[in-house]
């Protein structure tokens, strides 16, 4: 039986700021991506709450790909094992 | 009487740390005193001037249980013996169990997709070179007393 | 898994990211929990506090108590990587035994050079230093104090002890542990450049096509460079990795061409490879023509022995480092003996390999970087060595140019920026200077506003003579911070030992932990590390990078700065200024040394306000004390091509490498487009020497002062191991770096193993001339040596390694070598 994994990550993106807030209602739209903080020129505090993470990196490539985004930079991962006996991470 | 107990015990601790390092205490008086003026270091109390005994080889434990991290960013022990196993531009024997193709099959702890990032912040389709030479920052753990004991507090919320 | 611990990693996670991007969250996003402050981390930036590298990394506290690090995203250097060591910084602040008070040898409540250590209050402690420092200054004058200092002191604690010594104390006395690890490197920059620190950078690693290793094993000793190393090479097939070593180690596993060289011979590859280049006709010699000299050092210089020893008295010209003036023509002729078959021969090395290697550095296109630490540093003629090396580097203009590189690695964090660039050597003053010249002494004297002559003009003990003068009593009264001397300086039976227990002296130790060293001293100071007070260092490629006081110091410990300025109270003018030099500036007189060094106007120019709430020293003394020093230090170098920013800036950025220049880091210096001090149409400029060109140095095979014999029949190498930093004081601590490597242990080939009745983990004697230690053996190692040699590691206070080792240093740089000497081994 397969055990269910979380995958909690975070990332910086840097958009163009005029367009940040363009930016940040596609990121909004995204399935399990919030986000978390914001400046004024135009840095992004996401995090990303997925079941696998084939999907971090597809949503990262997404995000690499929005109009008007300049970078992005994944800072953190985690993988929380869901069933409550085990704790692998790395 | 309990006083005397308390007395007594402490005599037997400290007669038990000296027992440790067994002769080692003589200290040359001429040579300006006992060279560890009586203060532990990582040697304990052997003076500096005695050729201590050398402790026993550590062991390995063959294979166990994934250690517990103290902290989120702390990259996991190696919970196996890794003797002869080959990371070099040739073979990397970590990554035949722990890569995300092979982890599940292998029951094997999975790396993170960490790993898959360049130093500029690109994700790749595989584990990036940077991160190749696995033992940079995962080792293994002899089974053995610590020389100190460590104070280092983990956060409450992750207790 | 419950919903709390979910949100607790999402707002790590969170504020993780937000770290690096530098944004604040808002609260209630760092503290999705609960609203408590107890579960919110705070995270900042701090300077790795182990190697060379300077690494970056984000400290994690929470309730006063540092809790977690990370790799910082964002520093250009590791990108968020961090070496296993890096990795467990959290934890190297919390051994159970860190010093809580002053600790004194005490009997019947006085201090007793053969008492015991007793707890003291700082009063007592100070008190009785002074009288000590007082008393040596009194009967012998100032060359009978002295202080053997760091490259793991911040930037203003290197500043603020050697101005105290210098220009307080009148002393030349002060030396750094780096003379141990980088003194042969500044000679060569010194002899071919005149100016210290590599021309490159760090981003020379993503621009070469081919990399050699001259005796550093990286992949241990300079992890995170390893990782771009690797990272180059392994995304770039046509980049190629030559390795040479005395024994095979981790960084052979990335080798294309791995070198097991004799020991010693790597002066004789070197010219080889200088001759091929000639011979080949792979001279530049455009670049020749227009930017270098041919110089031939001055050779049989000994080997920084005692005078009386048998192997100084035999050198016909000890000590000597005068260069001569020669021709091409004579270059050539001179290299021309270290033909192929001749280098074969004395190196052991493979022809193929050689060639391959010589190859790399001849062909035009192929950019070089050179890479070098302890094995070419800690070298008899460790000095020749360096400029043996950039010699093959200018006779084929591969230098000061993205990817071409001869790159000395520096072995601690500010082993750059404390001990070179500000000077703590006992021959040196900031900015490159050296008190031997009466201009240095002369601009020294007037930024410190202090008479003309105050900083003497003779070079003082520098680290191993220290030992020496400690031993023979000409040395009384001796501080040492920041390092663990007495586990890391060669032949401590016979020197380092002595000289700490003789009754004629009184040795002070400031340590976080008790070492070995802290053991051997009188009085035994509790100091504060680290994040533990704000500082400022200086790595291998010119990154100077600050970070704040994140958290308090245990019990009553205090930082190596706030014990300098607080002891420099003890001292009225009088006591320590002749009359005649006080009159020159008799302002000057009933004052402290305090008031004169550090309350000059321009050190307490900054008020304590400008300082974060959380910062001892400041708040301790009134004013910004770390800006003050930083700032005042910071003049020497500006407009000088060592030009600093201003302080401030540092702590928004991942550092700068200077010279920074119109607010500009410098990445290639000497060259036209990178370094603002090359002047317009010249292309290149080693503008170190007056006429602007580079020496290429002409150097032969010297011996080594002790190789094995019939009955000391191996050579014996120590070093270092990636899971400690330097003597173990941190890192043992660690249980998890314990645990990885708890013991020093003797890495032998197997068929010396088998011819001394060995097996693996046998425990063994090994003895020298000069000491003995028992370890246990290791066949199967990390480590592989060949027939003939083995390695210990010194991080070992149980071994003490340096027990054994010779004190033979390079002559023209005091550096001993470590890497060579005579031992046997036996079954214990």
């Amino acid at each position: 039986m397969d055990r269910q994994e979380l995958h909690i990550s975070s990332m910086v993106v840097h958009a163009r700021s005029p367009y940040l807030a363009d930016v940040k209602s596609k990121i909004e739209q995204l399935p399990g991506a919030e986000i978390h903080g914001e400046s004024a020129e135009g840095k992004l505090v996401v995090v990303l709450e997925t079941l696998n993470q084939g999907y971090i990196t597809d949503i990262i490539d997404k995000i690499d790909n929005f109009e008007h985004v300049l970078s992005t930079a994944l800072v953190y991962h985690q993988i929380e094992q869901l069933d409550p006996s085990e704790s692998d991470k790395l | 009487m309990r006083k005397l107990i308390t007395i007594l015990l402490l005599t037997g601790v400290i007669a038990l740390a000296h027992g440790q390092d067994n002769g080692d205490q003589a200290g040359d008086p001429e040579a300006g005193g006992s060279s560890n003026g009586g203060q532990a270091s990582l040697r304990g109390l052997t003076q500096l001037d005695v050729t201590k005994k050398a402790d026993a080889f550590k062991r390995i434990p063959k294979d166990r249980s994934p250690y517990v991290s103290d902290y989120v960013y702390q990259p996991p022990l190696i919970p196996h013996r890794i003797r002869g196993y080959e990371i070099s531009t040739n073979a990397n024997k970590c990554l035949s169990c722990h890569s995300f193709k092979n982890a599940r099959d292998a029951g094997a702890t999975k790396i993170s997709v960490t790993h898959y990032g360049t130093r500029e912040g690109q994700v790749l389709s595989d584990v990036s070179p940077r991160r190749y030479f696995c033992l940079q920052c995962h080792v293994t753990q002899s089974d053995t007393a610590v020389l100190v004991e460590n104070d280092f507090k983990r956060v409450d919320s992750l207790r | 898994m419950n919903l709390t611990r979910r949100a607790f990693i999402k707002a790590n996670a969170a504020a993780s990211a937000a770290a690096v991007a530098g944004i604040s969250l808002p609260a209630v996003a760092t503290n999705l929990i609960v609203d408590q402050d107890k579960t919110k981390i705070s995270w900042e930036k701090a300077a790795c506090r182990f190697c060379g590298t300077g690494c970056s990394v984000l400290v994690g506290t929470q309730a006063g108590r540092v809790v977690a690090t990370q790799g910082d995203p964002v520093a250009p250097v590791n990108r968020g990587l961090n070496c296993i060591k890096g990795y467990f910084l959290s934890k190297i602040m919390y051994g159970h035994d860190r010093l809580q008070t002053p600790l004194l040898r005490m009997k019947d409540g006085k201090y007793d050079k053969n008492g015991d250590f007793e707890p003291v209050s700082w009063d007592t402690a100070f008190d009785v230093m002074a009288e000590k420092w007082k008393a040596a200054l009194k009967s012998k004058g100032p060359t009978s104090v002295g202080m053997f200092g760091s490259g793991q002191w911040t930037v203003m604690e290197g500043y603020a002890a050697s101005k105290l010594m210098k220009a307080g104390f009148r002393s030349n006395n002060i030396d750094p542990n780096a003379r141990h690890c980088m003194a042969s490197a500044v000679g060569g920059f010194m002899r071919s450049f005149g100016i210290d620190e590599p021309m490159g950078c760090y981003d020379d690693f993503e621009n070469a096509d081919a990399f050699v290793l001259w005796g550093s094993n990286m992949a241990e000793m300079h992890p995170i460079l390893w990782t771009r190393l690797t990272d180059h090479r392994l995304s770039n097939p046509h980049v190629r990795v030559h390795v040479m070593s005395t024994y095979y180690h981790r960084s052979f596993e990335l080798a294309d061409n791995g070198m097991i060289f004799t020991p010693q011979s790597d002066l004789a590859i070197a010219n080889f490879i200088a001759n091929y280049i000639i011979q080949n006709d792979a001279v530049n010699w455009d670049f020749v023509n227009k930017h270098t000299n041919f110089k031939r050092a001055t050779t049989d210089i000994g080997y920084g022995l005692r005078d009386d020893n048998p192997l100084q008295q035999k050198a016909a010209n000890p000590n000597a480092g005068k260069m001569h003036q020669m021709s091409f023509e004579e270059y050539k002729e001179s290299v021309a003996q270290y033909s192929l078959e001749k280098t074969v021969e004395m190196s052991g090395v493979p022809e193929e390999k050689l060639l391959q290697m010589a190859k790399a550095y001849a062909d035009p296109d192929t950019k070089v970087m050179s890479l070098w630490t302890m094995g070419m540093n800690q070298h008899t003629r460790g000095v020749w060595m360096n400029s043996l090396v950039y010699n093959i580097h200018l006779l084929t203009g591969k230098i000061s140019q993205p990817g071409n590189s001869p790159f000395s690695l520096t072995g601690q964090p500010s082993a750059c920026g404390t001990a070179r660039e500000v000077g703590t050597f006992s021959h040196r003053l900031p900015a490159d200077m050296v008190v031997a010249k009466k201009e240095h002494r002369d601009i020294a004297e007037k930024i410190w506003k202090l008479p003309e002559g105050t900083i003497p003009a003779k070079p003082g003990f520098h680290a191993v003579l220290q030992n020496r003068k400690l031993k023979d009593g000409v040395l009384n009264a001796y501080w040492v911070m920041c390092t663990n001397n007495m586990q890391a300086a060669p032949n401590m039976m016979e020197e380092g030992l002595p000289g700490y227990r003789n009754p004629d002296n009184f040795i002070v130790t400031s340590d976080p932990y008790p070492t070995v060293t802290a053991q051997a001293s009188d009085l035994i100071l509790p100091t504060a590390m680290w994040v533990e007070k704000e500082g400022a260092y200086g790595n291998a490629e010119r990154r100077t990078q600050t970070w704040y006081q994140q958290v308090s110091p245990p019990g009553e410990s205090k930082s190596d700065l706030w014990q300098l300025m607080e002891f420099s109270k003890r001292f009225k003018m009088e006591e320590v200024w002749s009359d005649e030099l006080l009159a020159a500036m008799p302002e000057y007189s009933g004052k402290t040394l305090y008031d004169v060094l550090f309350r000059n106007g321009q050190v307490d120019r900054f008020p304590v306000e400008e300082a974060r709430e959380l910062n001892d020293e400041s708040h301790d003394h009134g004013f910004y004390v770390q800006k003050g020093l930083f700032e005042e230090y910071a003049t020497f170098g500006r407009g000088h091509a060592h030009d600093l920013a201003p302080y401030e800036h540092y702590h928004r950025v991942r550092g700068m490498r200077w010279p920074v220049v119109d607010g500009k880091e410098t990445r290639w210096r000497f060259k036209e487009g990178f370094d603002p001090y090359v002047k317009a149409g010249a292309g290149f400029e080693f503008y170190g020497h007056k006429d602007g060109k580079a020496n290429i140095i002409f150097a032969p095979f010297e011996a080594a002062p002790e190789v094995p014999d019939g009955e000391y029949d191996l050579w014996l190498c120590t070093g270092r191991v990636l899971e400690h930093w330097h003597s173990g004081s941190m890192t043992q601590r660690v249980p998890e770096l314990y645990r990885a490597v708890p013991d020093a242990v003797c890495y032998i080939h197997p068929d010396d193993a088998e011819a001394r009745g060995l097996r693996r983990a046998d425990e063994v004697l090994i003895q020298s001339r000069r000491g003995e230690v028992r370890c246990r053996v290791e066949t199967r190692g990390r480590n592989r040596p060949p027939q003939g040699l083995v390695f210990v590691p010194w991080f070992d206070a149980r071994t003490l390694i340096n027990k054994v080792t010779l004190d033979a240093t390079d002559p023209l740089s005091k550096q001993t070598d470590f890497k060579k000497c005579a031992i046997k081994i036996t079954k214990a």
